[in-house]
């Protein structure tokens, strides 16, 4: 079968522009709204913690992880909603006829909601919340019965070096930061392909899934430990037999570095294959 | 073109609604697709378009097997459902947006078309009535110059003069490459428009003519009393007597009463001839 049969540049570039003519508007509101949430529950937030993070650098990036965190779920949820017309049985028909293999389709999705939002809404958080920080009022508060200025000038402006730094201020080992990184890629995959797994409510049934799953494999560990190493284990306190692989790395970091390094590959596999089979 | 063998198909637990059906069709005609409800019409256009998979048997629509849904196939294949909707644009920028995607794409046609329904280009697609968006669906649908187009109940919702304007203007934007399915309940909104009469009842194509051969086969009469009518296939009573099915005879061709027609396959009434094969 011909290349041109899964994939042509032209055609990827009418559904690229067929999608941005159609949803420009919601587009340009969700960053928007994203831009507008980040900066007003940000505000919120570093104005409560201000006095936390004035007297102390692991506050610091304690509290603008905390807002990073958040920031994720929201952004967690756009990717989440991918393939949106799949939700409905009539939209999903026109969906599935529309002039496009079903990889230019799996790949305009990535596009959107990938490649081109998660670096737009990176920037949104970095601007958002910079101008929360920014609006922070100096005021002075009463500490055992001597007023001292709480001066925001003195919390340090956002900067994504804090949510890989130690609250001693030592960046994290180079495995922590690609398990980290790519660990919320293939989550975000994994959104991402439960669109086309399931019809109705596919955010919501995708996370309570791998809540599911997660649970499911402790379980499994778990009964494996029993199996295996029934004398050292005890209720959910498991044996893991654990090895040197390298010099900085232990077999199960290097599970764990392996398993959110590949994963998302996986994931969008499923994703391609589920619209592949996608009937109405 | 339209070749379906020995096809089967069922939805998960319920019977086979499909079992060997087979069915061939050639471009260059309006084919009416009549069955009554559950008959399986949309079914078997949705599995046309590649909407569903069949689990046994040999589909292919222009050399395509539908369900592997080839970008190619969907851009030559334009289905109007019976039920559709539509993002919040104009007219104007859905037909920017979504036109380049059909190779065959006229938009001189489709202006005209707007023009005959009616349609202000700058109105917003979710602001029209339910027939204004059908009537907007159709011209799109017919601008496409896809080699097949599926209409599932297309004059559903459309009031009367939209009705005979739709049939003027499909008649006159049909050619001889394009094959047009319209599946519908409504036969007399189609009667004067179909060259082909297919007939689905419980899970079978049961009729496969075209109209000529019907209109030279049979006479379609509406009589005061049955009594002295010779010839007679299948007869209803009615206002001031009896619709009648007669075996033509040399006095000449009658206007084909499609309903009629529907009624006695249906009723299992013997309309084939000796030679007659679906």
């Amino acid at each position: 079968m011909p290349f041109s049969n899964y994939f042509n540049i032209k055609r990827f570039g009418r559904l690229f522009r067929q999608d941005l003519l159609i949803n420009k508007t919601k587009y340009g509101l969700t960053i928007l709204g994203l831009g507008l949430i980040t900066y007003i529950l940000g505000y919120m937030f570093l104005n409560s913690s201000k006095e936390s993070m004035i007297k102390h650098d692991y506050a610091v990036f304690q509290n603008y992880t905390i807002c990073f965190a958040f920031f994720m779920m929201y952004v967690g949820v756009i990717i989440g909603s991918a393939f949106p017309d799949l939700s409905d049985k009539i939209k999903t028909s026109h969906y599935l006829l529309t002039p496009g293999s079903t990889f230019e389709k799996v790949a305009l999705q990535f596009l959107i909601r990938i490649v081109l939002f998660v670096p737009i809404a990176l920037g949104v958080f970095w601007i958002g919340i910079c101008l929360a920080k920014a609006s922070l009022i100096p005021e002075i508060v009463n500490y055992n019965s001597v007023e001292q200025l709480m001066d925001p000038a003195l919390i340090p402006y956002f900067d994504y070096v804090f949510l890989i730094t130690q609250t001693n201020g030592k960046i994290w080992d180079t495995w922590q930061i690609l398990f980290v990184f790519f660990g919320l890629f293939s989550y975000g995959i994994y959104l991402f392909a439960g669109a086309t797994y399931f019809k109705r409510y596919a955010l919501v049934k995708t996370i309570i899934a791998s809540v599911v799953i997660l649970m499911a494999s402790i379980t499994f560990s778990v009964g494996l430990s029993h199996i295996f190493n029934p004398e050292e284990t005890h209720g959910f306190n498991t044996k893991l037999n654990e090895f040197v692989v390298t010099g900085h790395l232990t077999s199960i970091e290097l599970f764990m570095v392996s398993l959110s390094l590949f994963s998302w590959l996986f994931f969008l596999a499923i994703g391609y294959f589920k619209l592949k089979e996608k009937e109405v | 073109m339209i070749t379906i063998q020995n096809l089967t198909f069922k939805y998960k637990k319920q019977d086979a609604l499909f079992t060997d059906l087979s069915f061939e069709q050639q471009n260059g005609n309006i084919v009416g697709l009549l069955g009554k409800n559950g008959a399986g019409k949309s079914t078997l256009l949705q599995l046309i378009s590649g909407l569903l998979k069949p689990q046994k048997g040999e589909l292919s629509i222009n050399g395509y097997k539908p369900f592997d849904r080839n970008p190619n196939f969907l851009a030559d294949i334009y289905m109007v459902s019976e039920e559709f909707s539509f993002p919040s644009i104009n007219i104007e920028v859905y037909i920017k947006a979504t036109a380049p995607l059909y190779p065959k794409f006229d938009y001189g046609k489709m202006n005209n078309i707007l023009k005959e329904f009616e349609l202000d280009a700058k109105k917003n697609l979710n602001k029209l009535s339910h027939g204004q968006r059908k009537k907007f669906l159709i011209a799109f649908a017919l601008a496409t110059n896809c080699s097949l187009l599926i209409l599932d109940e297309p004059t559903n919702g459309l009031d009367i003069p939209s009705k005979s304007l739709f049939r003027k203007i499909l008649v006159s934007s049909v050619s001889d490459e394009q094959l047009v399915l319209i599946s519908t309940h409504q036969v007399k909104d189609i009667e004067t428009i179909i060259d082909k009469i297919v007939v689905l009842d419980e899970g079978k194509i049961v009729y496969n003519e075209t109209v000529l051969d019907i209109s030279q086969q049979w006479q379609f009469k509406t009589v005061a009393s049955l009594s002295g009518i010779e010839n007679l296939i299948y007869q209803e009573k009615c206002i001031g007597g009896h619709r009648i099915i007669l075996s033509s005879n040399l006095e000449g061709e009658t206007e084909i009463d499609i309903e009629l027609l529907f009624n006695a396959i249906i009723n299992k009434v013997t309309l084939k001839p000796e030679n007659y094969a679906v």
